[in-house]
């Protein structure tokens, strides 16, 4: 099972992903389920454990290109179709969203993020303003696209202040 | 000494420190306004101006307030903390580089600051390492780390 909190800080949006199963899979999803590409550089720190790194070629297949153990700093690349699979029990990591209207705009996200209205919370207060649970285990060497209903937490809770 | 590395992407600087346990991590400098610290892996002390003592564990959050350095204690076998900056704020990035040339070729350049692996989907750095002992992280070091990494 897969995890994501997404917090707002100072001066950017954090998801903070936790896999806690081998396998599970990691794409950035348009709102019908289908993956897509980013728009801009996204830098992802992965706290602890691994992951296979696969890229989809020009007919959609899915390619294996690397692994990456943490912690390592990983930047995703604008105009590629990313996707990552667990391979540790427990994968941490930190994806980091410029509090910037046309980043927050133009980064994929759950939904709750257009309805928080993330550039007018309070830039001196963290704010958990929801979550994500997603299950779904692929095979590490070859993927798999089947996308799975995503369950969303709306809190909008202030964790810090 | 705890280790630390500058990364940036196109929209954020980000100082990330490894720091083992017991030994400190200091910024001997501050800023107008407040910014984040990400306790990502283990926990921390930090110690503001006061005197008073505040403990996070990961994933945790810290708001250093303005005009306070950070003094930080790894309370923990590796802690890992986080610090990032948005490139556009000028009052921060004014604050960060004296050296108005270093900034401009921080803002204008593509580099990461890092060796990176090309894996396609992304651009991923080797494994983060700390060493033992203290660390005073000044400007200096910043602006050394940034003009050492734009090559990169």
């Amino acid at each position: 099972m897969r995890t994501v909190k997404t917090i707002t800080t100072q001066d950017h949006l954090l998801h903070v992903v936790e896999t806690n199963l081998v396998n599970d899979k990691r794409t950035c999803l348009n709102d019908d389920g289908s993956n897509l590409s980013l728009s801009s550089e996204l830098s992802v720190f992965i706290v602890e454990g691994s992951e296979n790194v696969f890229s989809q070629d020009g007919v959609g297949d899915w390619i294996l290109r690397g692994s990456a153990t943490g912690p390592v700093w990983s930047i995703a690349q604008p105009n590629v179709v990313p996707g990552s699979v667990a391979t540790s029990t427990t994968e941490i990591c930190i994806v980091f969203v410029p509090k910037e209207t046309a980043a927050i705009e133009n980064t994929p996200g759950p939904s709750y993020i257009q309805d928080a209205d993330v550039m007018n919370l309070d830039r001196e207060s963290f704010v958990d303003v929801g979550g994500v649970v997603l299950d779904k285990q692929v095979d590490p060497n070859t993927f798999d696209d089947n996308d799975t209903p995503i369950d969303e937490q709306v809190t909008d809770d202030i964790v810090f202040e | 000494m705890a280790s630390m590395y500058v990364t940036k992407d196109q929209s954020s600087l980000y100082l990330t420190g490894i720091i083992e346990d017991g030994d400190q991590l200091q910024y001997n400098w501050s800023l107008s306004k407040s910014y984040t610290l990400i306790i990502a892996k283990g926990s921390a002390s930090i110690t503001d101006s006061s005197s008073s003592v505040h403990s996070r564990d990961a994933i945790g959050l810290y708001r250093v307030a303005p005009n306070e350095e950070l003094n930080l204690t790894s309370t923990s076998a590796q802690c890992i903390v986080i610090c990032p900056f948005l490139l556009s704020d000028d009052t921060t990035m004014n604050e960060l580089f004296t050296d108005a040339s270093t900034l401009t070729s921080l803002r204008n350049s593509s580099s990461y600051l890092i060796n990176t692996t090309d894996l396609v989907a992304t651009k991923t750095t080797d494994t983060l390492t700390s060493v033992s002992g203290n660390l005073v992280f000044s400007l200096a070091d910043l602006d050394s780390a940034v003009l050492g990494g734009l090559s990169i």
